[in-house]
């Protein structure tokens, strides 16, 4: 199986934030923590555009590379996760990242998900798959029940796809040669160089 | 206060911290190799789990639509 | 766009790099910093959450056996269908509906966090009421019995008259209907939903059009548009799913995607063409269209020469529309719109979709019968791909519409005359003078006695009129003294200033509601204000009608939070206290049963149902049978995304959710009717005609020319040429009275009450209750209801040709008096005020053009949603939009606190979102905001803990007075404001 990618398709997305509380709803993600944003470009103006932001899986990913406790791996299907017991909070994987993904809950809130924390692409993290204590510390493990990440599968128009990078690029080649254009592949070349995007 | 008791509370401090500083005794672990993980290992999917995956990404093709 | 949630601060400078690979562009990135108020307000309240009902967290991980129960979404007309996951009785998850061909797992912002309501956290949690300006929590029974016995009280003193029954587009069908015939029952028709103030200028222009007054076609059914018309709409936001439907049209068809609004929306972001108009001129922007499309003979003359009636007359007005005027008028160039009628002319089928955008202004109605006459002329009514696709707004005001929770009709759009009462009370089978003696009577003009229960009622948008009013100006015994508010916002309405007033003067004010809403604290009151605590739909089951007409059927999910109780069972209680709980059930078992610690009776909701299939003839209601609709929800994925019919399986044949109409009884099986008016079906398979409603012949004023259709016909009909509505009568003359079987002629007969056949030839398809009219007629292949010419003209309204009339509040002074508003007048028991306001000049003093609209993570007054912390979270602030231009004029910048104040000197204090998204001179609020009041934070008067996360400014603080003249849906889309610094 080839890597797991995620592709947001800028001419589709409406920016209506399913994905974010569809990843809040299945992972209990509290306040203030954002493991998916949208993001709005010429807000307003002719030219708007939408996209959703999550942590990226990148091949080589630049918040593994500047870890100083080297709390991330990556795993068989690509999905780059990180240990929570190993992770001090410093932040550095925030400055290396291209899309902001990790998100640090302010020190001394409530019900924070310990020091970083971020897309797990719905797989959870190094603890059984879905005992109490992975569910704990990083939410709920779809890829383990079968199930592809929520933000995607619950995407109002199916803008977000996640999964299998071949069969995700294939799907939007697909539309992308029905329709006559596309956007592109928006963060494929940052995230996965040599993907042919 | 005298300097014995003193000398004797810090070694025993001392020797309370470094019991702290075993493996086995902390999530973390104890030498660390730059640049590996050495964290727990997470499980892997199954063959059928992978296969799994991928006939439902054929969903966000969106079935007939 | 909306303010956002996007801070530099989460995602670090990278990411705009990262952005730039999209456009090469720089991101307009917005600076608004949450307002620690604000934040403070809501982190604090989430903080709670860890302690309450948050179950998830030690439920989740369950691996205990997980069930899933099929619901729908409550947040809009779409319909998606929720999955929820539940452990123990505790919903724990929510999985995406690939079955449902609405939605195909998809959801929106709301859809995707409607678990929330697990944990129900701002929840009002039991019966409260105010005493000396404190909240104290009371038993059901108490609350029941004080209430009771005040309205009993003022029934006494005042009459029926003097309580009014607000309902709600957030009960299920039978809810709906039982709170319909429960004002009936108490006696009075001052009762109404949401509906009102959302479409209700739609479902009389569309009615009046072409008989039926709801969306035409479906979602799904945009597939196979070729052009996609859209205005007054921003679906992006406010039905997002649709989008899903609507892209695919978009993409695989090449469809155009015409956007017209006065605001460039997240839906025009994804338009093909974006048309910005002023505010209020979509009369004239339509005729600016049809001006092009007559002058080219692109019209669709063979269509409208069989199907159509008065179009000659519509030529003669729209002539008038010259591009220079229209461009004069609306704003928008000749060029524009020529290309526009173009693009429609060239690719049919096209569709025309309109939301609130077009109802909520003083001439509404004309708006919408304009957009009938524009599809009417291309010729796209009653095809596959084209139609009026109206999106209603809540998840079942199209149901409660339908229900007739309203002051103009009961259930079925029967209207109330006596006629109407008979048919009813049949149903119910009710004594209808012991009906007659529950409503009051007043004197009139003649001092004689006129019944109250002919007399429409007061409209919701009105009730505070119905309070403030001098008692001699309003048409009833008395003013209006006790308010229930059973499941609807007060922020939603305009004028909120009076409503306060309104409220402070009442006897007494019921909310009826799983959250405290806005009316628990604005009203300035001490006492006399009841707060009971009703479930969501996720905590009962039954059923729901989609924007398309489809019926799904909701499972409940969980129990009952709190001491929250369902509606039907409040119903009840009150039934019982007001001592008509018998005959109310007379047909539906209710039973015993314990809902936490209380012991309530609980009528049948399947009962229920059954008792609407046997009463609903008007509209089809009557084949959806609780055992088909829950078959359907069963088998949703055997029906097409596309046609939305079932290929094989036990559904088969069937359209999903038999969209009404659903002719006959359940056991004739039919269909449903996926597009309405479409004849290259037969009636049998979901096909018909345009509905005989207004006569076989014009008025002679009108020209007095044949209304049936000509040599138009549904496939099989066997009648080749229009006819009227079918009667008994005209079964005898056709021979086909013979295929009536005997039970049928004896219900007929009983319905007429007579053996005397000029009697009985009069008994028709409505009436009719054993349906065998309306199965005969069909067996013919025709349409129970006749087959006719749709109408381009009104002859019972105020203009009969729709005319574009200024909003009162109207910027454009020199466009007066050519296009004035109306003169004032006195409908629905109240003075209704036009010119006497717009004579008035208050551009100059507010000389910019205030309009309001969705956002899409909050719904209707929002208090729901706001409540939800995982939607509250994106959307912290009240604000307004304001062009750059006026902004920069006026000193404003980004992110500063201003006073909008309308010219009913309302005023809301907001924050500035400066964003070319709004033209010059135009600002633009969002409705879903309340808990402020002119500045002031009423937070403090909530009962404690059920605060919503997030506060803010309500924009109906600021709108002003404007009532359309057929139906007094409230003018809330165009009026007036200044801005200035706070
Ligand atoms: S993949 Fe899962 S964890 Fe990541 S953003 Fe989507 S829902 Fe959230
Ligand atoms: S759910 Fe889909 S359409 Fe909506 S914001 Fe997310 S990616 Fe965009
Ligand atoms: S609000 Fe409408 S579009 Fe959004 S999930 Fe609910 S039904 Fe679907």
């Amino acid at each position: 199986m080839a890597r797991m990618k995620f592709l947001c398709d800028a001419e589709r997305c409406i920016e209506c934030n399913a994905c974010v509380t569809a990843c809040k709803n299945e992972h209990e993600v509290p306040w203030g923590v954002n493991r998916r944003r949208v993001v709005t470009i010429n807000d307003g103006k002719p030219g708007e555009r939408s996209i959703s932001v999550a942590c990226m899986h990148c091949s080589d990913a630049p918040c593994m590379a500047v870890c100083p406790v080297d709390c991330f791996y990556q795993s068989a299907e690509g999905v780059v996760l990180h240990n929570k017991d190993l992770c001090i909070g410093c932040g550095y994987c925030f400055y290396a990242c291209p899309f902001g993904a990790p998100q640090f809950p302010q020190v001394g809130n409530f019900g924070s998900r310990g020091k970083m924390d971020k897309c797990t692409f719905c797989a959870g993290g190094p603890e059984e798959a879905n005992s109490d204590t992975e569910f704990k510390k990083y939410g709920r493990n779809r890829l383990a029940e079968g199930k592809l990440p929520l933000c995607a599968e619950m995407c109002a128009t199916k803008a977000l796809l996640a999964g299998d990078g071949d069969q995700v690029a294939n799907i939007y080649r697909e539309r992308v040669v029905g329709r006559g254009f596309g956007s592109g592949a928006w963060g494929w070349g940052k995230a996965y160089p040599g993907s042919g995007s | 206060m005298n300097m014995r008791t003193i000398r004797f509370f810090s070694l025993a401090i001392l020797l309370g911290l470094l019991a702290g500083c075993q493996e086995r005794e902390s999530e973390n672990p104890f030498l660390k190799e730059k640049g590996v993980y050495s964290g727990k290992p997470d499980e892997t999917l199954n063959d059928d789990t992978r296969e799994q995956l991928r006939r439902r990404m054929n969903i966000q093709r969106g079935g007939s639509i | 766009m909306l303010r956002k949630k996007t801070g530099e601060v989460a995602f670090g400078p990278r990411l705009s790099s990262a952005l730039t690979d999209l456009t090469g562009g720089a991101i307009d990135r917005r600076t608004f910093l949450r307002r620690s108020g604000l934040a403070v307000g809501g982190l604090a309240a989430a903080s709670t959450m860890s302690s309450g009902m948050v179950r998830k967290a030690e439920a989740a991980s369950v691996s205990g056996a997980v069930e899933i129960k099929k619901s729908v979404c409550t947040h809009c007309s779409v319909g998606c269908t929720v999955l929820a996951e539940t452990s123990n009785g505790v919903w724990v998850g929510q999985e995406p509906g690939f079955d449902s061909p609405f939605n195909l797992g998809a959801h929106c912002a709301k859809g995707a966090a409607v678990r929330e309501h697990a944990h129900g956290e701002r929840r009002l949690k039991y019966p409260t009421k105010l005493v000396d300006g404190k909240w104290q929590k009371v038993s059901w029974e108490e609350a029941i019995n004080e209430i009771g016995d005040k309205m009993l009280d003022i029934r006494e003193k005042s009459g029926p008259d003097s309580v009014y029954w607000l309902g709600s587009a957030k009960h299920n069908n039978e809810q709906a209907y039982l709170f319909r015939k429960f004002y009936a029952y108490w006696g009075t028709n001052n009762g109404d939903h949401q509906a009102r103030i959302c479409h209700s200028t739609t479902v009389a222009g569309v009615a009046n059009t072409w008989g039926y007054g709801a969306m035409t076609n479906s979602y799904n059914d945009m597939h196979n548009s070729r052009a996609i018309f859209l205005i007054g709409g921003n679906p992006a936001e406010a039905h997002p799913v649709s989008l899903l439907h609507m892209l695919k049209a978009k993409e695989e068809n090449n469809a155009a995607f015409i956007v017209c609004d006065p605001r460039f929306t997240r839906t025009a972001a994804h338009a093909t063409e974006y048309v910005r108009f002023r505010s209020g001129t979509d009369v004239a922007l339509i005729w600016g269209i049809l001006y092009h499309i007559f002058e080219n003979s692109w019209e669709d003359k063979d269509f409208i020469s069989r199907r159509v009636w008065g179009m000659e007359y519509i030529k003669e007005e729209v002539a008038k529309w010259t591009p220079e005027e229209v461009e004069k008028v609306t704003g928008v160039p000749g060029s524009q719109l020529k290309r526009v009628a173009r693009t429609m002319a060239q690719n049919k089928p096209g569709t025309i979709v309109w939301c609130m955008g077009g109802t909520q202004h003083t001439n509404g109605n004309n708006n919408t019968r304009a957009y009938c006459v524009l599809q009417l002329a291309l010729g796209n009514m009653g095809v596959s791909g084209g139609g009026a696709n109206i999106f209603r707004g809540h998840d079942n005001v199209q149901g409660a519409t339908d229900l007739g929770v309203l002051m103009d009709t009961l259930p079925g759009y029967y209207g109330l005359s006596k006629g109407a009462w008979a048919h009813w009370s049949r149903v119910w089978e009710e004594d209808l003078d012991w009906l007659k003696g529950r409503f009051g009577t007043r004197k009139d003009k003649d001092g004689k006695d006129k019944a109250m229960m002919n007399e429409k009622g007061i409209p919701v948008s009105r009730w505070i009129d119905g309070v403030l009013e001098a008692k001699e100006n309003i048409d009833q015994p008395d003013n209006v003294r006790a308010m229930v508010f059973w499941g609807h916002a007060p922020n939603s309405q305009t004028r909120l200033p009076d409503m306060q007033k309104a409220m402070a003067k009442l006897d007494l004010l019921v909310v009826v509601d799983p959250f405290p809403t806005m009316s628990a604290v604005m009203h300035g009151r001490k006492d006399g204000v009841y707060l009971l605590p009703a479930t969501t739909q996720f905590e009962t089951h039954g059923s729901v009608t989609a924007s398309n007409r489809s019926l799904q059927w909701r499972e409940k999910v969980m129990d009952p939070l709190f001491e929250s109780l369902p509606d039907h069972v409040i119903m009840q209680m009150f039934a019982e206290k007001f001592g008509f709980a018998d005959r109310f059930f007379r047909n539906i078992k209710v039973e015993e049963t314990k809902i936490g610690k209380l012991t309530v009776k609980e009528p049948s909701i399947e009962d229920t149902l059954r008792e609407i299939n046997r009463g609903m003839w008007t509209i089809g209601y009557t084949g959806q049978s609780p055992e088909r609709l829950k078959m359907h929800m069963a088998n949703q994925h055997t029906f097409d995304r596309t046609t939305l019919q079932a290929r094989g399986g036990p559904a088969d044949g069937d359209y999903y959710g038999l969209p009404w109409p659903s002719w006959g009884t359940p056991e004739m099986k039919h269909p449903g009717t996926p597009n309405l008016y479409d004849n290259s079906k037969p009636v049998a398979e979901g096909g018909l005609t345009f509905r005989a409603r207004f006569g076989v012949k014009a008025p002679d004023e009108w020209g007095g020319a044949n209304m049936l259709a000509e040599g138009a016909y549904s496939v099989d009909s066997e009648i080749k040429d229009g006819y009227p509505e079918f009667t008994y009568g005209m079964l005898r003359k056709l021979g086909w009275d013979g295929d009536l079987t005997a039970d049928e002629l004896a219900a007929i007969k009983k319905v007429a009450g007579t053996d005397d056949q000029e009697k009985l030839d009069k008994i028709n398809w409505k009436v009719d209750l054993s349906g065998g009219i309306q199965r005969v007629a069909i067996k013919h292949g025709c349409a129970p209801f006749g087959n006719a010419k749709a109408r381009t003209v009104v002859w019972t309204f105020p203009d009969p040709v729709p005319l574009h009339r200024e909003p009162l509040y109207t910027p454009r002074r020199d466009l007066l008096p050519k296009y004035a508003t109306f003169k004032d007048r006195h409908m629905h028991r109240l003075p209704t005020l036009y010119e006497s306001i717009q004579k008035n000049d208050f551009s100059k003093e507010y000389p910019i053009i205030l309009t309001s609209g969705r956002l899409v993570e909050y719904e209707g007054g929002g208090d729901e949603t706001r409540s939800n912390p995982w939607l509250a979270e994106l959307q912290q602030d009240m604000f307004v939009e304001i062009n750059p231009v006026d902004a920069n004029d006026l000193g404003i910048r980004n992110g500063d606190t201003v006073w909008v104040e309308g010219p009913e000197k309302g005023k809301v204090k907001v924050m500035a979102m400066v964003t070319e998204r709004v033209g010059r001179g135009v600002a633009f609020m969002p409705f879903h905001f309340g808990g402020h009041m002119q500045g002031e934070d009423l937070r403090a008067n909530y009962p404690a803990g059920a605060d919503p996360y997030v506060l803010g400014e309500a924009t109906n603080t600021a709108q002003t007075y404007g009532y359309d003249a057929v139906t007094q849906m409230q003018e809330s889309k165009t009026t007036l404001c200044k801005i200035a610094k706070a």
